[in-house]
């Protein structure tokens, strides 16, 4: 992306002069508050949205795309199951004897064979968000993007979710998160923030421990993190998570 | 429980029927219904009744639909009966209105019949399935082209959302002071909050979907291969070739 | 007080496909209690909250709150979205509504707005439309709208979906304030860390049974049970059983973690 800029006319932009550069493979996290345009990014990407300003260049004419929302019940598509997922599938000009196949093996492997047949509104929160992966996973997209994924789960269900998600996903996929958690840093190898102003910024680690810089971006800490700003130098590693935690 | 329109699973020799030879067979039947009189209608009435049975769906079944069309059924009986009104004399009227009456009814018993037996013998999808397919040679007229499957699923899928939807509002606006029990005084009250609340909730989820659609690569018009297998057997071909003799029969008939 | 005795609801009662969202329940709230009521998804939680707040009539079963109406209307329920309830064109109007239900008069009504919009923190006008709202101040209006009636019982019901790190401590600003006003406040939440941080007493509720009742001090007792209904542990109460000081505990309480 390229000095991109977006906004709705009559209204002041959401994004601009955004520059950004991502490479297929790199899985990148990009942090943010309600409201700051994430949701925008994720679109013009898509391009289910037109920038604005400035010009976005994608290395194949039209790469595959995945998106898993925030409320996943907003992106079901079939009435059970087995329809969502052969959704996806139903786009592309495929024999039905594979697509059925396919639909077999997907539910396999996320675990939902034994509700193949439930209507949507049956599953939990949790069974829907695995399902909006395997919907989007079965159509094999080259970049992968995920609206706060893990917003509304529960933390059983956010592991569930994470396994499924790096199970399934290939070393090439280009993956691209967005979330206001900065614990979610530990699954991806680029971060960066995207300000008030609609602007967008590579961040490292150390600007991540800092309070001041989460405040200012209204980011949600990890929930260790407080305790290292506290009581610095009794515990560290805080980023991590309990896993990683180390007492003096 | 409601058993009535719902797919009532089975292996009958209709059951494994292709839908579209179904369909023709039921518009081929109606147009007979319709073309027919007397004794030849009661005739056909009493194999439309026998349908049941032979597709392996119990009586019971059978009698339930019929009572939840009782009114469907007894009114137009009872208006056919008693109009015209033959000079005040009530016997002379039903003795001369009751065949016309009859014949009415009888027709309507028998479509009712042979359309819930067409929703009991195939499953929802797959007849929408069936009926996309037979209406795809008429897509340049502008019929077809509409992906009909595509949309009664997604009706399928909204309606049990938006009811769970309504019942949350409902639940807000009760503990806002919404006072029990609709009554005209606080009519406007109830429809405002929660007719709009569920308008626009309805907006915002096929808004999102939209946009989740086109994420997901589709874009409307476009060919999409389906999830139901639909063949054609010989068993198919003989029960569309009978279909077509008995519409051209009729055909003849009227000529 | 509330005094719930053999509470049942079941949805379709006389059909063979009911379900028992609630199977006989007791317990009893006392008041400035700050309850957490945790279990499995499709445990009766939300069920609860509705009988509680007089919107659902239980199948069976009695809840007497001192004093008693039929809508209660010093029990205030929030919904899970409760964003979804609005119809009018200002945030005025959309709070008024519960408050002319009530058939107050005007200024009454203004003075009620204009304190409930404060307390919530909202910084916007109140003649702007509750649509084109962010969904953080929608949250904040929702949420003034049944602050409004001065609930003297307050009934969450998972607070937390959808918010953002302000929007969650805006919420937690307005149960420590119920908190020093001495009322009750019942939250139904998956996040445990977020109950850890607000909440005295724990309700734990599997298919439509009590399974536990404690309080906090008791927290680590109850870890496998816990555990087992599907839940997960908030971490303070893991770096416990790891064995960190309690004086460090009572740092990061204090930090507000």
């Amino acid at each position: 992306m390229n000095g991109v800029g977006f906004g709705y006319p009559g209204q002041a932009p959401i994004l601009s002069g955004v520059n950004l550069e991502i490479k297929p493979g790199e899985k990148t996290l990009i942090l943010g508050p309600n409201g700051s345009g994430k949701s925008t990014m994720a679109f013009l990407i898509c391009d289910l949205l037109t920038p604005t300003s400035g010009e976005i260049n994608r290395c194949s004419k039209q790469p595959k795309v995945g998106i898993i929302f925030q409320n996943s019940r907003h992106q079901m598509v079939g009435s059970t199951v087995e329809d969502d997922l052969a959704f996806g599938l139903s786009l592309k000009s495929i024999t039905t004897t594979v697509l059925k196949k396919k639909v077999d093996y997907f539910l396999e492997k996320f675990n939902l064979e034994s509700k193949r047949h439930y209507n949507i509104n049956q599953l939990s929160g949790g069974e829907l968000r695995r399902l909006a992966l395997a919907s989007v996973l079965i159509t094999e997209p080259q970049i992968l993007l995920l609206d706060e994924p893990l917003a509304m789960l529960d933390k059983e269900n956010q592991v569930r979710f994470l396994d499924c998600l790096l199970d399934n996903i290939l070393p090439e996929t280009t993956l691209i998160w967005f979330d206001h958690e900065v614990r979610n840093i530990r699954y991806t190898n680029r971060w960066m923030v995207l300000t008030s102003k609609g602007q967008l910024a590579q961040v490292s680690l150390k600007e991540l421990n800092s309070k001041a810089f989460l405040a200012d971006h209204n980011l949600t800490p990890a929930p260790l993190q407080n305790l290292e700003w506290g009581l610095p130098g009794r515990i560290s590693g805080s980023i991590f998570g309990p896993e990683g935690v180390k007492f003096d | 429980m409601n058993l009535i329109g719902i797919y009532y699973p089975g292996q009958s020799f209709w059951h494994r029927l292709d839908p579209r030879s179904k369909i023709i067979a039921v518009m081929a039947l109606m147009i007979t219904l319709l073309a027919s009189e007397g004794i030849g209608l009661a005739l056909l009435c009493l194999i439309i009744v026998l349908l049941y049975p032979i597709s392996k769906l119990p009586w019971r079944l059978e009698w339930e639909t019929l009572l939840k069309f009782k009114w469907l059924l007894l009114i137009p009986f009872i208006i056919n009966l008693m109009a015209p009104f033959n000079q005040n004399n009530w016997y002379l009227t039903i003795v001369t209105n009751y065949p016309r009456a009859l014949s009415v009814s009888g027709r309507l018993f028998a479509i009712i019949l042979v359309a819930t037996w067409l929703s009991y013998v195939t499953k929802p999808m797959v007849i929408v399935e069936g009926f996309s397919r037979l209406l795809k040679p008429f897509e340049g007229l502008g019929i077809g082209g509409l992906d009909i499957p595509l949309m009664m699923g997604l009706v399928v899928r909204f309606i049990p959302e938006l009811f769970y939807e309504s019942e949350n509002i409902l639940v807000a606006q009760k503990i806002r002071g919404i006072k029990p029990g609709f009554k005209i005084s606080n009519s406007s009250s109830w429809i405002k909050s929660t007719i709009i609340p569920l308008f626009f909730a309805s907006i915002r989820k096929a808004a999102a979907l939209a946009i989740a659609m086109e994420a997901r690569g589709y874009r409307p018009g476009m060919q999409r291969s389906s999830i139901e297998e639909l063949k054609l057997r010989s068993t198919d071909h003989l029960i569309i070739g009978m279909a077509i003799l008995l519409i051209a029969w009729q055909i003849f008939k009227i000529w | 007080m509330i005094n719930v005795k053999s509470l049942s609801y079941i949805y379709n009662p006389k059909n063979p496909y009911q379900t028992i969202a609630l199977d006989d329940i007791s317990f009893t709230i006392n008041q400035g209690e700050i309850i957490g009521v945790i279990g499995p998804s499709g445990s009766g939680k939300s069920c609860l909250l509705r009988c509680l707040a007089g919107v659902l009539n239980p199948t069976s079963g009695s809840i007497i709150i001192n004093p008693q109406e039929s809508v209660r209307p010093e029990v205030g329920l929030i919904i899970q979205e409760p964003e979804i309830q609005f119809f009018n064109e200002t945030v005025y109007q959309e709070i008024a509504f519960a408050l002319e239900n009530r058939g107050l008069a005007r200024d009454s009504i203004e003075k009620i707005v204009e304190t409930v919009l404060r307390k919530t923190g909202y910084r916007g006008d109140s003649c702007q439309s509750p649509y084109q709202l962010s969904g953080g101040e929608q949250r904040r209006i929702a949420i003034a709208c049944v602050l409004a009636l001065d609930p003297q019982i307050l009934l969450l019901d998972e607070p937390t979906v959808g918010l953002d790190f302000c929007g969650l401590k805006m919420v937690e600003q307005i149960i420590a304030n119920f908190r020093i006003e001495h009322k009750t406040v019942v939250i139904v939440s998956h996040d445990l860390d977020f109950l850890y941080r607000n909440v005295d007493r724990y309700l734990v509720i599997n298919q439509g049974k009590i399974t536990a009742d404690f309080g906090k001090s008791d927290f680590e007792d109850y870890i496998e049970l816990i555990s087992k209904s599907g839940l997960a542990i908030p971490e303070l109460v893991e770096l416990k059983v790891k064995g960190i000081p309690d004086d460090l505990l009572q740092g990061l309480m204090d930090l507000g973690l």
